[in-house]
């Protein structure tokens, strides 16, 4: 039970987290107008992965690897060059930034930006959703099925989702106290972390889908500290931790997240002057 | 904070409504579930199709060593194990060529490949013992 727990939180948290930095960063930037599109992208998120779930699940039952797979990658890969993006157009507006005063700041929001946002939201959900509905569905019939199991398995599959929606709505509600420099500080490098695992998820998944060769482990922390315990799976979830990672995915979490870290942070330092003489 | 008190009712009223779709889907199907695969809707029709039992245990796959007469067959993937292995895998020279995932205990999860004869890899990722078996296709 603790198992299906851990997994829907997994799931959910990835997504949560992507939306919940996205709409604390809308807020932040005055642009409240534009979160209606936001849950649009949300709800229709949803929607997509239920009917979806739903249709598979009644048809062939189970969705084959050789589909989900490369959704999954080419959605992880999409996520990475939006947060990216995201990242350095942050960036942008610090460096704009006089001061703390958040009036200041220029939310010229384009609305290429703003669809891009919204399709980051609508990609984060849509890429773990479709897969949870149907373990969800798998699970509320193996439980009707077979009277042993009870309701239990999935109640606590709803009750890591439920979970993981609490948390991204803590990350928005954190977000929003944080004055704008340091949100930005706080969430850019929460963001480099998240991208950095969505290379390493992307890999995976292309891995699985077989487009890229299996490769051996390239560590096991199995032993130290397994995906299936409690906080593996919220690492898993945050920052894409994985207990036997391949050196494949081992070069694309540090070789993305070494240089884009060290432009973020010696960036931020230049910065640093500037605004003191200014003070 | 308005905004945010909009923000949770939002949240508790689309979780209510997926828990709501969910139920009512899983609440259907389970009546039908032994006749799923055989309501016609299934791509592959399931009586021509193999069935091939396996299952994971924390040590690994098992049967480690498995053997199947070449043409589709069905993996039906059970987890005999406490869940510290969730994940059946088959490869064939270093590329997955099917798997499931998130099989936890209590869950029976399936896939089907149309196998031709040869060797392939089984990997049941986090395994103690038999993490790695091999798959024998026969003519």
């Amino acid at each position: 039970m603790l198992t299906v727990f851990l997994i829907m939180l997994r799931e959910g948290l990835e997504a949560a987290l992507v939306v919940g930095i996205v709409i604390g960063y809308l807020i932040k930037v005055g642009r409240r107008d534009t979160l209606r599109w936001v849950w649009i992208g949300i709800v229709a998120a949803l929607l997509v992965s239920i009917g979806a779930g739903v249709l598979v699940f009644l048809t062939i039952g189970d969705l084959p690897s050789s589909v989900q797979e490369p959704i999954e990658g080419l959605a992880a890969a999409f996520a990475v060059v939006v947060l990216t993006w995201m990242l350095f157009w942050m960036r942008r507006q610090g460096r704009a930034l006089k001061g703390e005063l958040e009036g200041q700041i220029d939310a010229a929001l384009q609305a290429g930006s703003t669809a891009a946002l919204v399709s980051l939201a609508f990609v984060a959900i849509v890429r773990e959703g479709l897969e949870t509905a149907l373990f969800l569905l798998a699970l509320f019939r193996s439980a009707a099925a077979t009277g042993e199991l009870g309701p239990g398995l999935p109640l606590a599959g709803l009750a890591g989702l439920a979970v993981a929606c609490l948390l991204g709505w803590a990350i928005v509600r954190g977000a929003v106290r944080l004055n704008l420099r340091r949100f930005f500080t706080l969430t850019g490098i929460v963001i480099i972390f998240v991208a950095a695992g969505l290379v390493s998820s992307a890999i995976g998944a292309f891995v699985d889908a077989g487009w890229l060769p299996t490769g051996n482990p390239a560590l096991n922390l199995t032993g130290l500290l397994p995906e299936t315990s409690p906080v593996g799976a919220l690492l898993a979830g945050l920052f894409g931790y994985r207990a036997q990672p391949t050196t494949l995915q081992l070069v694309g979490y540090f070789g993305y997240l070494i240089p884009v870290l060290t432009l973020f942070v010696v960036g931020a330092r230049l910065r640093m002057p500037r605004r003191t003489r200014y003070a | 904070m308005p905004d945010l008190k909009r923000l949770m009712a939002r949240l508790a009223t689309l979780g209510a409504l997926i828990a709501a779709a969910v139920l009512v889907v899983a609440c259907s199907a389970s009546g039908a579930a032994p006749s799923l695969a055989a309501n016609g809707a299934s791509l592959v029709p399931v009586a021509s199709v193999r069935q091939v039992h396996v299952s994971i245990s924390d040590a690994g796959c098992s049967p480690q060593d498995l053997q199947v007469p070449a043409g589709p067959a069905t993996f039906v993937v059970t987890n005999q194990g406490s869940g510290s292995v969730l994940e059946y895998e088959i490869n064939q020279a270093d590329h997955v060529i099917g798997e499931v995932e998130n099989v936890v205990p209590g869950l029976d999860r399936t896939f089907t490949l149309n196998l031709k004869p040869g060797t392939y890899q089984l990997s049941c990722p986090g395994g103690t013992t038999s993490a790695s078996g091999t798959l024998t296709v026969t003519e």
